[in-house]
C-alpha cells in the first residue's frame, strides 16, 4: 500500500511538473499578450473544448502535422459551465483555444474579455455577418444546430389529430398535457427554447406565454435525454409525450430504410444555436489558437461536423450528407434574438421563468 | 506523537485538495473583483426562494430519513442477524445503489417511471423513492452492524421475566438499537439533504436541494456570491448532522456491550414480517429500476437482443474512446483513486480510534472526525471550481492534469473508507497493544503484528467502498478539466446526450452497475464469515 | 514509609515515590515499594484502590506524574514499554485471537532464529503444562488454559521482571487455587522476580513472600504474611486483613 501511494505521489509530482508552461509564463505576465500586440507562440497548444467535442484521429494528426505544434485537449464542462471556467481561470488561463461557446453565453464571455480577437480568412465576410456574435471577432462561428420542437407523426396520425405546427397552436386545449421541454436552468436546448419564446412573444410577452403552456400541462424536465429518451413517445420508452424539444436533425436517426421518418421537426419554433471557438486571451500560445481555429472552419473538419458533433457547418463549402441536408434543411427562418441581448437578459429571463412555471 | 505525525499526511491532502479550494471559492462569494460583496450574500439569503428550498431541502431528507429507517430495520435484522443462504449477496447487492452515479439512477428512475407509473414522475414521491433507493443500505449496514454484535443476554433476561418477542423488541432490543439507528438517521439525512443529481432528474423543476440551487447559482448565472450564501448554509446543515451522528456513536461506543462477534440466529416462520418487508425493498424498490436499465438495453427495434453489448468494443462517431476502453480508464482511475484513500484513511482512522485521555485531545479529535467527512457534504461544484482557482501555481497546477480525477474521486471515497475501517480499528482490544509492548515489541512492530493483521479483515469492504465509489463518481470528475480519458461514468452522459446512441448507453450503464456489484460483493465476501460489515 | 522500602537489601526494582494521576484524580499517591532479585511480591487492595495503576506505572504504560522507577539503581522512568523488558500479564482478553498458541507464545521471541523459537515455545509449554498445544486457535482455550499460556508467553523472553495483574480474578474458585500454586511455582522455577496484583488475600498470601497492603492509592505496609497478620502498621490494614 506504501508502495502504491508512493507511485501515486510520484505521479502527482511528475504531473505537476509536465503541467502546460502557459502558467508559468501566465503567472509572470498575465497583461502582457493583452497590452502587446504580438501574439504569444509556442511549441504546444492546449486546446479547452466542451464534453461534446469530437475531431477525429486523422485530422488531429492532419492538424499537428501541418502546424508543428503539439497538441493538447482538454474537456470541460457544458458549454454554460465552460464559459465560467473560463472566466474563473482569467488569471492563469487552462489553454490557448477554446470551442463550444454558444450564443447563449457568447455575449458573456466577450464581455468577461476572456477573449483575443482573431480575424479569420477562411470563411467569407458573408458567412461571418450571418454567424457572427458581434463584430468583435472575439469569437469564430464554427457550427450551428436548431433547437425545434420534434412531434410523433405516427402518434398524431393514429389519433387522427392534426400535428402543431406553430408556437401558437401549443396552448390549444387539443395539445394538452402532450408537450415536453427542458429546464432552460439546467439545460441548453432548453434555455435556446426560451430565447425563441422571447424572440418570438417579445419581453416580457414570453412570461405569457409559459403561462398558457403551463396551464395546458406542459412538462418540464431536467435534460434532453429525459425528454427525449423517457416522455417522448417515439423515444423508445415508454413515454406519452408525442411533442418534444429537441433538435432539426433528430427525425433523421430514426430513419426507416424506405427514407421516411416517424417523426419530424416543426421548422416554425426554432431557435439556432451557434457555437463558436475563440483564442483565449493571456494563453501561451495565441499564434496558434488562430491557426487551429482556422483549421476548425476550414473545409476538411466542416465537412466531418454533422457525424462528430450533430451540427452544421457554418463554412458552405464544406460537404454534407444527403439525409443531413434533407432534414436540417426545413428550418429556413429560425427565430432570431442577438447575442448582446441574450447575454445581458437570460439570467432574468430564467429567474422570471422559474417564477412563473415552478413557482 | 505517534497519532500526530499519522495525521500529517491526511491533513496536508485534505487542506491541499478540500479545504483551501473550497474555502478560496466561498471567500471569491464575499470579496469579488469589487471588493467585499457580502451585501449580495444576504440578498440571496433573505430570499423568499432560497428559504423555500431550504425547507424543500430539510423536509425531503427528513422524510427520506424517516422512510428510510423504517424500511431499514427489518432489513438490518433480515441481512445481519438471521443466518440463511445468499445474505452476504444480497448485503452487497443492497450496497449497489449507495454508489452508483446519480446520472445511471435518474434514467433507471425514469425509465421505470414512463408508463403505468408516469402519474409519480415529477412529483415528491418519486424524489423520495430515490432518495431511499440510494440510503436504504446506509441504514441497514449501521444498525446491522451493531445488531449482530448485540449481546443477546438482555434479550433472554427479558423473556425470562415472560415479554413476549414483540415486547422484547420494544423494550429491550430497541433501545439498545438507538444509537445505531440515530447514527444511520443522521448519515442518511446527510446524504439526502445533499443529493444533487437524482433530484435534479427526478424533481424535475419543483423539487431542488440546496445543492441543485448551488449549481444553478453557480453554473448557470455564474453568481458566486449566491453561490457562496448557499455553501455556507449547506455546510451549517451538514454540520449539524455530523454533530448529531457523533453524539450518537459516541454514545452507542460508551453505553453497549458488544460481542467480538457476530451471532447470527436461524431463520424462523416468525421473521415473516422482515422477509416480506425487505424482498419488498429489495425487489420493488432497488431491483426494479435496475431491471429496467436491463430491459432497455437489450430492447433493439420492436424484439430484444444484445446488439448494444456487441457495440461496447466498437468506436462510436465523436467519441475518442469505446465504452471498454472507459472501462479501462475507470479501473485505472479507481484503482489510483482507492490506493490513496486507503492510504490516508487508513491512517485517519486508525487516529479517530484513540481515546485521548484530554478533553482537549478529544475535541480535536471530534473536529478532525467531522473534517474528514465534509467531502460527503460539498458541493461538487464549489470543489471543482475550488481546484480551477486554487490549484493554479507550479508546483501545484494539476488542473489540467489526469492526476486529478483520482485524487477528486479519492476524496469523495475517503470518508466511507474512514467510516468503514473504524469499527475494526476500535474492535482492537488496547491490552493486545500493551501486552505486546510488554513483551518487547515497539510501536512498528505493533502495527504490523497485531493492528494490521485486524486492519486486514475490515479491508475488504473498504476496499469495495472505495473502488465502487470511485467508479462511479460522476459529480466532481464532471467538473474538472481532463484530457480526453473519459471514465465510464461520463461515456454514460455524453451517449446520452446523443440522439442515436441510447441502448448504447443503457448496456454501458448495465456494465457500470455489474462492475460495481461485482466490487461490492468482493468486498463483503473477503474476510472472516462473520464479521459484521459496518459504516460507523 | 520508609518500613516498606528497608526490607530489602540490594533491590533489583525499586518504585520510588510514585504517583500516577488521571485528570484530577490521584490514583497512586506517593508509593514506594523494593523487589529483591527472584522475590515475589504481591499488592493486595480492594478494586479502585489503585494497584493496577501502579503496575502499568512500573510497565511504562501510564505516564508518572511523580516519582521514578528505578531497575538495578537505573531510572528507568523515561524508557517506552517494549524496551524495559518487564513483561506484563492481564487479568483475561489479552491473547492475539489472530495468532495460534504458538504465535502468541512465541510473540516475544521473534529475533530468535525459528528453530530455537520452536524449541523454547515447546519448553514453555512444557511447563505450563500444555504440550502439544502450539497449533489450537486461542478462541478454544478454556479460561484456564488460557491464563497458561498467557504466563507461558510472558515468560518466554526471559523477562527481567514479571508484572502479573489479576491474572486468575476471571477464574472459578476451584481452578484458581490450582493456578495459584502452579504460577508460584512456574514463576520461582524462572528466578523471575515478579510483581502481583491481586484482591484475593488468600492467594497473595499463597504466593508471595511479601505482601504490600494498598488503600486509595497509597500503600499502607509492605511485609511477609506473617508478620503482616502478627504486626498490622495501622488499624486500616488489620482492618482489611481481618
Amino acid at each position: 500500500m506504501r508502495k502504491l501511494f508512493a507511485a501515486a505521489l510520484l505521479a502527482v509530482a511528475l504531473a505537476g511538473c509536465a503541467a502546460p508552461a502557459a502558467t508559468d509564463s501566465a503567472t509572470a505576465s498575465p497583461q502582457t499578450a493583452a497590452t502587446t500586440d504580438a501574439p504569444t507562440t509556442s511549441k504546444k497548444l492546449t486546446v479547452l473544448t466542451h464534453q461534446s467535442f469530437a475531431l477525429s484521429d486523422e485530422l488531429k494528426a492532419e492538424f499537428a502535422k501541418a502546424s508543428g505544434l503539439e497538441v493538447e485537449y482538454l474537456a470541460l464542462d457544458s458549454a454554460g459551465a465552460l464559459v465560467n471556467q473560463l472566466v474563473l481561470t482569467k488569471d492563469a488561463p487552462l489553454g490557448d483555444v477554446v470551442f463550444g461557446i454558444d450564443n447563449t453565453f457568447a455575449g458573456r464571455a466577450i464581455e468577461a474579455g476572456i477573449l483575443r480577437p482573431h480575424a479569420t480568412t477562411v470563411l467569407s465576410a458573408d458567412t461571418l455577418a450571418k454567424y457572427a456574435a458581434d463584430d468583435s471577432s472575439s469569437l469564430t462561428p464554427v457550427d450551428y444546430g436548431d433547437v425545434c420542437l420534434n412531434i410523433d407523426d405516427e402518434w398524431f396520425a393514429a389519433k387522427k389529430v392534426a400535428p402543431p405546427a406553430t408556437l401558437d397552436d401549443l396552448v390549444k386545449p387539443e395539445y394538452k398535457d402532450l408537450l415536453v421541454v427542458t429546464n432552460p436552468a439546467t439545460s441548453s436546448p432548453g434555455l435556446a427554447f426560451l430565447v425563441a419564446t422571447v424572440g418570438a412573444k417579445g419581453d416580457p410577452g414570453y412570461l405569457d406565454y409559459w403561462k398558457q403552456l403551463a396551464a395546458n400541462g406542459v412538462k418540464v424536465v431536467k435534460g434532453w435525454e429525459d425528454a427525449y429518451y423517457t416522455d417522448f413517445t417515439a423515444g423508445g420508452g415508454k413515454g406519452t409525450r408525442p411533442i418534444v424539444l429537441s433538435y432539426a436533425s433528430s427525425p433523421m436517426y430514426g430513419e426507416a430504410d424506405d427514407g421516411t421518418a416517424p417523426t419530424s421537426a416543426l421548422p416554425k419554433t426554432c431557435f439556432r444555436q451557434i457555437e463558436y471557438a475563440g483564442v483565449v486571451k493571456g494563453g501561451q500560445n495565441e499564434a496558434g489558437a488562430g491557426e487551429f481555429i482556422d483549421f476548425l472552419v476550414g473545409k476538411a473538419v466542416q465537412s466531418t461536423i454533422p457525424d462528430q458533433m450533430y451540427m452544421s457547418p457554418v463554412n458552405p463549402e464544406a460537404t454534407v450528407p444527403a439525409a443531413w441536408e434533407k432534414y436540417t434543411g426545413v428550418v429556413t427562418a429560425p427565430i432570431e434574438v442577438d447575442a448582446a441581448t441574450i447575454s445581458s437578459d437570460n439570467e432574468r429571463w430564467i429567474k422570471d421563468w422559474t417564477q412563473v412555471v415552478v413557482g | 506523537m505517534a497519532p500526530l505525525t499519522l495525521s500529517l499526511a491526511p491533513i496536508a491532502f485534505f487542506a491541499v485538495f478540500f479545504a483551501w479550494p473550497v474555502a478560496t471559492l466561498v471567500g471569491r462569494g464575499f470579496w469579488g473583483e469589487d471588493g467585499f460583496t457580502g451585501q449580495a450574500v444576504v440578498e440571496v439569503l433573505s430570499s423568499a426562494r432560497t428559504w423555500r428550498i431550504i425547507g424543500q431541502t430539510l423536509g425531503q431528507a427528513a422524510a427520506a430519513t424517516v422512510l428510510a429507517v423504517l424500511l431499514g430495520i427489518p432489513g438490518a435484522c433480515l441481512l445481519y442477524r438471521r443466518k440463511w443462504p445468499g445474505r452476504r449477496l444480497v448485503r452487497a447487492f443492497v450496497a449497489v445503489p449507495f454508489v452508483l452515479p446519480s446520472v445511471v439512477v435518474g434514467v433507471a428512475f425514469r425509465s421505470l417511471l414512463s408508463g403505468p407509473l408516469e402519474f409519480l414522475d415529477g412529483t415528491f414521491w418519486a424524489v423520495l423513492a430515490a432518495l431511499v433507493f440510494f440510503n436504504y443500505s446506509v441504514v441497514v449496514r449501521t444498525v446491522g452492524a451493531l445488531w449482530a454484535r448485540l449481546d443477546t443476554r438482555a434479550q433472554d433476561a427479558a423473556r425470562t421475566l415472560g415479554a413476549t418477542g414483540r415486547r422484547v423488541f420494544w423494550t429491550v432490543t430497541l433501545p439498545a438499537l438507538a444509537p445505531a439507528v440515530a447514527a444511520g438517521a443522521a448519515l442518511t439525512f446527510l446524504f439526502c439533504a445533499t443529493a444533487f443529481g437524482v433530484v435534479l432528474v427526478l424533481g424535475q423543476t419543483r423539487y431542488g436541494t440546496v445543492e441543485t440551487e448551488i449549481y444553478f447559482q453557480a453554473v448557470t448565472l455564474l453568481d458566486l456570491p449566491a453561490a457562496a450564501g448557499l455553501s455556507i448554509v449547506q455546510l451549517a446543515i451538514v454540520a449539524a448532522a455530523l454533530l448529531i451522528a457523533n453524539r450518537a456513536r459516541a454514545r452507542s461506543e460508551r453505553a453497549l456491550r458488544l460481542r467480538g462477534d457476530a451471532a447470527e440466529q436461524p431463520l424462523t416462520g416468525r421473521d415473516w414480517p422482515q422477509v416480506v418487508v425487505t424482498a419488498g425493498v429489495v425487489v420493488g424498490l432497488l431491483a426494479a429500476p435496475l431491471g429496467s436499465l436491463l430491459w432497455r438495453s437489450v430492447a433493439v427495434g420492436d424484439g430484444f437482443g444484445l446488439g448494444n453489448y456487441a457495440r461496447l468494443g466498437e468506436a462510436v462517431p465523436g467519441l475518442a474512446v469505446t465504452v471498454w476502453d472507459a472501462v479501462g480508464n475507470s479501473l485505472l482511475t479507481a484503482l489510483l483513486a482507492t490506493a490513496i484513500a486507503l492510504f490516508l484513511g487508513a491512517q485517519v482512522s486508525y487516529v479517530l480510534s484513540r481515546r485521548p485521555a484530554s478533553a482537549l485531545g478529544r475535541r480535536a479529535l471530534g473536529a478532525l472526525d467531522a473534517a474528514f467527512m465534509l467531502p460527503l457534504g460539498v458541493s461538487a461544484v464549489t470543489v471543482g471550481f475550488g481546484f480551477l482557482i486554487t490549484l493554479n501555481r507550479p508546483p501545484l497546477d494539476l488542473r489540467t492534469s489526469w492526476v486529478l480525477v483520482p485524487i477528486a474521486q479519492a476524496l469523495v471515497a475517503l470518508p466511507l473508507v474512514v467510516r468503514t475501517l473504524l469499527p475494526t480499528w476500535r474492535a482492537i482490544d488496547p491490552r493486545w497493544r500493551q501486552a505486546a509492548a510488554t513483551l518487547g515489541a515497539g510501536p512498528g512492530r505493533v502495527l504490523a503484528t497485531i493492528d494490521a493483521p485486524y486492519l486486514l479483515r475490515g479491508l475488504g469492504l473498504a476496499v469495495g467502498f472505495a473502488f465502487a465509489t470511485s467508479l462511479g463518481e460522476f459529480g466532481a470528475t464532471s467538473f474538472l478539466a481532463r484530457p480526453d480519458r473519459p471514465t465510464l461514468p461520463v461515456v454514460v452522459y455524453r451517449l446520452l446526450s446523443r440522439p442515436d446512441n441510447f441502448g448504447l448507453a443503457m448496456a454501458a450503464c448495465v456494465v457500470l452497475t455489474v462492475l460495481t456489484a461485482a466490487v461490492m460483493a468482493a468486498g463483503e465476501l473477503v474476510g472472516p464469515p462473520n464479521r459484521a460489515g459496518a459504516l460507523s | 514509609m520508609d518500613c516498606a522500602v528497608g526490607a530489602v537489601d540490594r533491590p533489583v526494582l525499586a518504585v520510588d515515590g510514585v504517583s500516577v494521576a488521571y485528570g484530577e484524580l490521584l490514583a497512586v499517591d506517593g508509593v514506594s515499594l523494593a523487589l529483591g532479585a527472584g522475590e515475589v511480591v504481591a499488592v493486595l487492595g480492594a478494586s479502585g484502590c489503585g494497584k493496577s495503576s501502579l503496575l502499568r506505572a512500573v510497565a511504562g504504560l501510564e505516564p508518572l506524574a511523580a516519582g521514578r522507577v528505578l531497575w538495578e539503581g537505573e531510572d528507568v522512568s523515561g524508557v517506552p514499554a517494549h524496551r524495559r523488558g518487564f513483561v506484563m500479564m492481564f487479568q483475561d482478553g489479552q491473547l492475539f485471537p489472530h495468532l495460534n498458541v504458538a504465535g502468541n507464545v512465541g510473540y516475544g521471541l521473534w529475533r530468535l532464529p525459528r528453530r530455537e523459537r520452536e524449541a523454547r515455545v515447546a519448553e514453555l509449554l512444557e511447563l505450563v503444562g500444555l504440550p502439544g498445544y502450539q497449533r489450537r486457535p486461542v478462541s478454544e482455550l478454556s479460561g484456564g488454559q488460557a491464563q497458561r499460556v498467557a504466563l507461558a508467553r510472558s515468560l518466554a523472553p526471559r523477562p527481567r521482571l514479571l508484572l502479573l495483574d489479576e491474572p486468575l480474578s476471571a477464574l472459578d474458585r476451584r481452578l484458581r487455587r490450582q493456578l495459584v500454586g502452579a504460577i508460584g511455582e512456574i514463576v520461582r522455577s524462572t528466578g523471575t522476580p515478579a510483581l502481583y496484583v491481586t484482591h484475593d488475600q488468600d492467594e497473595a498470601f499463597a504466593l508471595a513472600d511479601r505482601v504490600g497492603v494498598m488503600d486509595a492509592g497509597r500503600l499502607l505496609q509492605v511485609d511477609s504474611p506473617q508478620a503482616l497478620l502478627d504486626d498490622p502498621a495501622s488499624p486500616e490494614v488489620a482492618e482489611f486483613l481481618s
